[in-house]
């Protein structure tokens, strides 16, 4: 009976260590615990068609190097009022960054140019490929002012002046069209 | 004045016949209100998406070079379009106007009355150019980019137009009704012009390439985007120019075969 | 006939009484439906030839063949000397005004009558000239540079006609030239064709329902019925052919008009006795085209005591001719 007991232990125990092997080698800790992801600026007021810079860091403050990491940037509208397609702001949505050893930091730059105006929130999240968890950073309050030229490369000449031009013909030659002459009966055969 | 007393026919000053009916047809075209009432839908359709085009590039959302493709490639869409609803009318149109039969009874070829009919249809897509063309030069950003875009109007807007105005009188000299050839003239460049379009063919991959390389408004198009956009030299888009060059001659004698068999629509 | 004479240096051949119009066996099917089905018709220079027939006789379908806008299935057609193999020939010595005749509103008469100068082969100066002369003569004149979408339906066939005559035809095929016109209009359409005819030499083929105005003008008619011609001839010829002597008022005592009804019935003289109801002691009576149809209905009316008040013999006309024969033919076919 002792010796079924053992077997028994032992076999969960190996039970244990099999299932223990299949986790990823690189960490056993969470990405929120061991890393930090940055975003800058805090918050940014532009006008609509600027650029605006982006600056992230990840940062690993883990004993151990992390797994492949992709930082992936999302923006949205917290209030629901307006429609944000990210891939509007930026061709690029998820770059990258690979390892970062312990202690190590890495940075990274995006251009992006948001297409219609309000108040947005970007972020960034690092993900590794496989693991279920992520690690988030701070959130950049984005305000955006409509701005539009009334007369943008002075294109109204043409394109009010090219149907105004055209009509006014049109209605000279429906006027001269018009002009009909009353025919007496007699003439009529 | 009796037949014998007029004056004797001084023939070898006569005008070839074909142009004749060009003079005759262009200035149909424009004396009427059906040319201009067509040319300012156009220059309507097309300066409001100038204007916003020029918003966005003002605004960098697109550059100038985007801006001024997309109202090329438009102006080449809906020129072409104009031209169609014309050359479309041109036989069948006279056909219910009754006025077919006193054309067909002179001493003229058929084919000449084609002919003439095709190449006055044509002149609605000059207007068009000559509406486009300003447009272009407010938008664009330097003289390179006006070049890029005349040539593309010229070029591949030029073919592309040829190609439907021949398509819109060749269904217009077997169709009756005015209606029906419209109709019709219209789908076919709705088939032509939509897959274009569409990202799935649009997407890179060898059948798509050449679907798109085959169809002559899709073909066209490409091509402006090409060279105005991306900036691809005119050496690279023979492949474009071939779909558009090959319907433009075949669709042409095709319209010019078929004008053997004009007919009146009441004549049973 | 032929002969030749001398006009201020040029030698005009003059071909008189000549046929400029031959359609042999001349055959038109559209798919299973025959529209004209083998006739065979010629027409002189000078002549006025006036086509009838009820709808769908066949005649715009003659037209057309002659015009060689449609093509002739059997038979042979030619016009001023050419065949239908040379269908530009033909056209270029006819002038053509059909039945629908649309014009293009936006132009004016002058360019209007220009432009199909030229489509004849005139260069632009003889084109100018031809459709002034043509103008003149049509009484649109004045009217020339107005469009054609103030026109009156009168002043349209006009034009049309001038355009018909724009290239000095020999050959006018007409189908309805006047249909919509007031009489005056109609009079002054047809002494436009009488004299083209009689000046010119044009030989005319007019289609046309109006039966009284082709018996004043046309010097030969042709009924066509179901795309057959059932009789040609002059005026005189095709009345004769038709049996119809002419229409007689007879008026009677009304006491009279049983016998006499009964009497006149029996002649072979009459061919039809109606009594007038609105007018006591009237007959009208439809006479044979027998030799004394009218002295033989009077003597059998004072053979059985009745004295005519009033006999009113009125001719046979064209249009009793043409009632009579398309529905003996209607009545003769299968």
């Amino acid at each position: 009976m002792r010796a079924s007991a053992l077997t028994i232990i032992a076999a969960l125990l190996g039970l244990t260590v099999l299932t223990g092997a299949g986790a990823p080698a690189a960490t056993a800790d969470p990405l929120r615990d061991t890393l930090t992801v940055g975003i800058e600026p805090a918050t940014a007021s532009l006008k609509l068609g600027d650029h605006l810079g982006l600056h992230i860091t990840v940062a690993n403050h883990g004993a151990t190097p992390t797994p492949p990491l992709v930082i992936h940037l999302d923006v949205t509208d917290p209030d629901r009022t307006t429609s944000v397609d990210p891939e509007d702001w930026t061709s690029t949505l998820s770059k990258p960054v690979g390892v970062i050893a312990p202690g190590g930091v890495k940075r990274i730059d995006w251009n992006v140019q948001p297409i219609s105006g309000g108040t947005f929130a970007a972020y960034a999240v690092a993900l590794s490929p496989g693991l279920d968890n992520l690690a988030s950073s701070n959130v950049v309050q984005v305000h955006v002012a409509e701005q539009r030229a009334l007369n943008p490369g002075g294109i109204l000449a043409a394109a009010i002046g090219m149907p105004a031009l055209i009509g006014s013909l049109l209605l000279l030659q429906r006027r001269t069209a018009r002009r009909t002459r009353v025919r007496p009966t007699a003439q009529n055969g | 004045m009796s037949a014998a007393e007029t004056p004797a026919v001084s023939r070898s000053q006569a005008r070839p016949k074909w142009i004749v009916i060009v003079q005759r047809e262009t200035t149909d075209l424009w004396l009427s209100s059906r040319g201009l009432g067509v040319l300012l839908a156009f220059s309507v359709a097309l300066g409001v998406l100038a204007y916003l085009a020029s918003s966005d590039a003002s605004i960098n959302l697109l550059d100038a070079r985007e801006s001024v493709g997309v109202v090329v490639k438009v102006a080449i869409g809906l020129g072409a379009l104009t031209a169609l609803v014309v050359s479309a009318d041109a036989i069948s149109g006279e056909r219910e106007r009754g006025t077919l039969e006193a054309l067909l009874v002179t001493p003229v070829e058929r084919r000449d009355i084609v002919v003439g009919k095709l190449l006055a249809a044509t002149t609605m897509w000059v207007a068009s150019l000559l509406v486009a063309f300003p447009l272009v030069l407010a938008m664009a950003d330097g003289p390179g980019v006006v070049a890029d875009a005349a040539a593309v109007l010229i070029i591949a807007g030029g073919l592309v137009a040829a190609a439907l105005t021949a398509l819109g009188l060749a269904v217009s000299s077997l169709l009756m009704s005015n209606r029906a050839s419209l109709a019709v003239s219209v789908t076919i460049l709705l088939l032509l012009a939509a897959p274009s379009q569409l990202p799935a063919v649009t997407a890179s991959g060898t059948l798509n390439s050449i679907l798109v390389k085959a169809n002559p408004v899709s073909a066209g198009l490409t091509l402006a985007d090409n060279v105005l956009v991306k900036q691809q030299a005119w050496s690279d888009q023979v492949p474009y120019l071939v779909s558009p060059i090959v319907a433009t001659v075949a669709l042409t004698a095709l319209a010019v075969a078929w004008s053997g068999r004009l007919e009146l629509g009441d004549a049973r | 006939m032929e002969g030749s004479e001398s006009d201020g240096g040029r030698v005009v051949l003059v071909l008189v009484a000549d046929r400029v119009v031959e359609a042999d066996g001349l055959a038109v099917r559209y798919g299973r439906v025959s529209a004209v089905d083998g006739i065979s018709l010629s027409a002189r220079s000078g002549e006025i030839l006036g086509l009838l027939g009820p709808n769908g006789a066949g005649k715009t379908s003659v037209i057309r063949a002659l015009a060689t806008i449609v093509p002739v299935s059997t038979g042979s057609v030619r016009v001023v000397g050419h065949g239908l193999s040379d269908p530009m020939g033909i056209r270029s010595s006819i002038g053509v005004l059909p039945e629908s005749n649309g014009y293009p509103t936006a132009q004016t008469a002058r360019s209007y009558l220009r432009f199909f100068a030229e489509l004849f082969g005139l260069s632009p100066a003889e084109a100018r000239s031809r459709a002034e002369h043509r103008l003149r003569q049509l009484g649109l004149y004045d009217t020339a540079e107005d469009r054609i979408a103030t026109f009156s339906r009168g002043m349209r066939q006009r034009l049309g006609l001038a355009r018909a005559m724009i290239n000095d035809p020999a050959v006018l095929l007409l189908d309805e030239p006047t249909l919509g016109l007031d009489p005056a209009g109609q009079e002054e359409l047809l002494g436009h064709l009488a004299r083209a005819a009689a000046q010119d030499r044009v030989c005319v083929i007019l289609c046309s329902h109006q039966l009284d105005e082709v018996e004043r003008v046309c010097d030969r008619v042709a009924i066509m019925h179901e795309g057959r011609i059932v009789a040609e001839g002059t005026v005189d010829e095709v009345i004769a052919v038709s049996g119809v002597a002419g229409i007689a008022r007879l008026r009677i005592a009304p006491d009279d008009v049983p016998t006499a009804h009964r009497v006149l019935r029996a002649s072979p003289a009459v061919r039809s006795v109606d009594v007038n109801n609105a007018r006591p002691g009237d007959l009208d009576l439809d006479l044979d085209a027998v030799d004394g149809a009218r002295s033989a209905v009077l003597g059998r009316l004072l053979d059985n005591g009745i004295e005519p008040r009033s006999f009113d013999f009125q001719g046979a006309r064209l249009s009793d001719a043409y009632r009579a024969l398309t529905a003996a033919d209607r009545e003769a076919s299968p």
